[in-house]
């Protein structure tokens, strides 16, 4: 196979003038010599990494003419059987954040589906039990989520201002079931005193799977009481789920609904990016 | 004869045989490279091992359908680089979108940057960027005919299009990459990209 670009560089094309082909041309011929195998670039990869695939080629059991999963097919395995690892590093990845976002994954409870919620950690004035996360100690740290079925994630999110003391705490829930093959959709919902919307999400997303809840905090006015916005509260939750895989960034949802949990009648435009739904049937 | 003694092809066809133990050896034997080229382009180990995995997973699949007209090196190679290419679109979409959530950017202050302050092993993290931003049929296209070398007669075959669809992925997505990249003309123009590569070599 002949190289066409070795040839084009002995054209001694001046990138500063060429034309567009002639430059990405160009481009492209430095860019692939910069890939070039060299013998002596070899790099072994992190220790565990080559047996990872060795083993996931072998339990795949197949011929090598046949099909085996392909990667959106196998992430939707990692999906559905490692959760544990994808809330390990969620946790891990959080309290990484720590020193630069000022969230921070304060207690790790285990959340249930709704009917079996209470396992976690609750305050006094819950109503649905252990649908409350607690922010303070009670919770379960990260080395021991391993034990848990099914997770409940807390962020903790600073005060937006001087007078604010208390920090805010949003309220993570991953369902027990399997990300669509783009990955988990996301509902934020109002924290309301009862939690009945809150609990009227997670049995959605329990039903139909696919999408995790989060709570943006009660102390967070419509109107900006608490110094932070509804907006900003997302937004600040948002940014820390994006960086995972497993969430699909272009299906974020915000369930408006009032302390009953009924839809509000007026409804306010999207807020960046995340799209404002008056049911739940509308997340997809 | 022992699995050492075998050369990559022969290990491939015994893989496509049904010998298990064959596939393993030729992913001992390229990993470290196959690893260093999908570094090169991602620029994050998270990104990497899943390229990497998903690198020797298409390998296996498609076993059966390599045609021996390049070594079997170059081809885990350019497969690498395909899954490398996905997982940087990824990120770059996921960025996209963060980026866009953001409030308060100054929109007064450029982005783009200073061609004085583009630091030469930038380029080629900004050439990743802009390959995998094109589409999966202008990329492929531009992969297998500016960067692995087929014409585009070959190309077509390979892509199972009219060479016409070729003609016009090139020369759009050749476009699309000058328009993306222009701000490297000055910098490549300077040589300072081949003094990088040099640099790198050092090291």
């Amino acid at each position: 196979m002949s190289d066409p670009f070795n040839a084009d560089r002995d054209k001694s094309v001046e990138p500063g003038t060429a034309s567009d082909e002639e430059f990405s041309q160009w481009l492209l011929a430095d860019y692939s010599a910069f890939l070039e195998p060299d013998s002596d670039e070899v790099i072994e990869p992190p220790e565990g990494l080559v047996q990872l695939v060795l083993e996931q080629l072998g339990s795949a059991k197949v011929s090598p003419g046949d099909d085996i999963p392909s990667f959106t097919e196998r992430r939707q395995e990692k999906a559905r059987a490692p959760r544990l690892w994808k809330v390990m590093a969620l946790a891990a990845s959080s309290l990484l954040v720590v020193g630069v976002g000022g969230l921070v994954v304060q207690t790790l409870g285990e959340a249930g589906t709704p009917d079996n919620m209470d396992v976690a950690t609750g305050q006094s004035d819950e109503v649905v039990p252990g649908l409350r996360g607690d922010a303070g100690t009670d919770g379960l740290d990260g080395t021991q989520v391993g034990e848990l079925p099914d997770r409940l994630l807390t962020l903790k999110i600073p005060a937006a201002d001087s007078e604010e003391t208390q920090n805010q705490v949003s309220r993570i829930w991953i369902p027990d079931s399997a990300a669509t093959s783009t990955g988990y959709s996301v509902v934020f919902v109002l924290e309301t005193p009862n939690g009945t919307a809150e609990a009227q999400a997670r049995a959605s997303c329990s039903a139909t799977g696919g999408c995790v809840v989060a709570t943006i905090p009660a102390s967070t006015g419509v109107d900006g009481v608490s110094g932070r916005s509804v907006a900003a509260s997302i937004k600040l939750i948002f940014n820390q789920l994006a960086d995972f895989e497993a969430i699909n960034v272009d299906s974020a949802y915000l369930w408006w609904v009032d302390s009953l949990g009924v839809n509000v009648a007026e409804m306010q435009t999207d807020i960046g990016g995340i799209k404002i739904i008056r049911s739940l049937e509308d997340v997809r | 004869m022992f699995a050492d003694d075998k050369t990559d092809l022969q290990l491939l066809h015994d893989h496509v045989s049904g010998d298990d133990t064959a596939f393993p050896e030729i992913v001992r034997r390229t990993s470290g490279a196959t690893w260093a080229v999908i570094l090169k382009i991602t620029r994050n180990e998270e990104d990497a091992a899943d390229a990497f995995q998903e690198t020797y997973f298409s390998a296996h699949r498609a076993a059966k359908k390599f045609r021996g007209d390049s070594a079997v090196s170059t081809w885990i190679h350019r497969i690498a680089v395909n899954a490398a290419l996905a997982c940087v679109k990824k990120r770059q979409k996921n960025l996209t979108t963060v980026l866009a959530d953001i409030e308060d950017i100054d929109v007064q202050s450029s982005t783009a940057p200073r061609v004085d302050l583009v630091h030469p092993s930038d380029a080629h993290l900004d050439v990743s960027r802009s390959l995998a931003l094109l589409s999966h049929e202008q990329q492929q296209t531009i992969l297998l005919v500016d960067m692995y070398g087929y014409t585009q007669v070959d190309a077509a075959q390979i892509l199972g299009c009219a060479e016409g669809t070729i003609k016009s992925r090139l020369s759009r997505g050749r476009r699309a990459l000058a328009e993306d990249l222009k701000h490297l003309r000055p910098t490549i123009a300077a040589g300072k990209l081949e003094s990088f590569q040099e640099g790198t070599k050092d090291e």
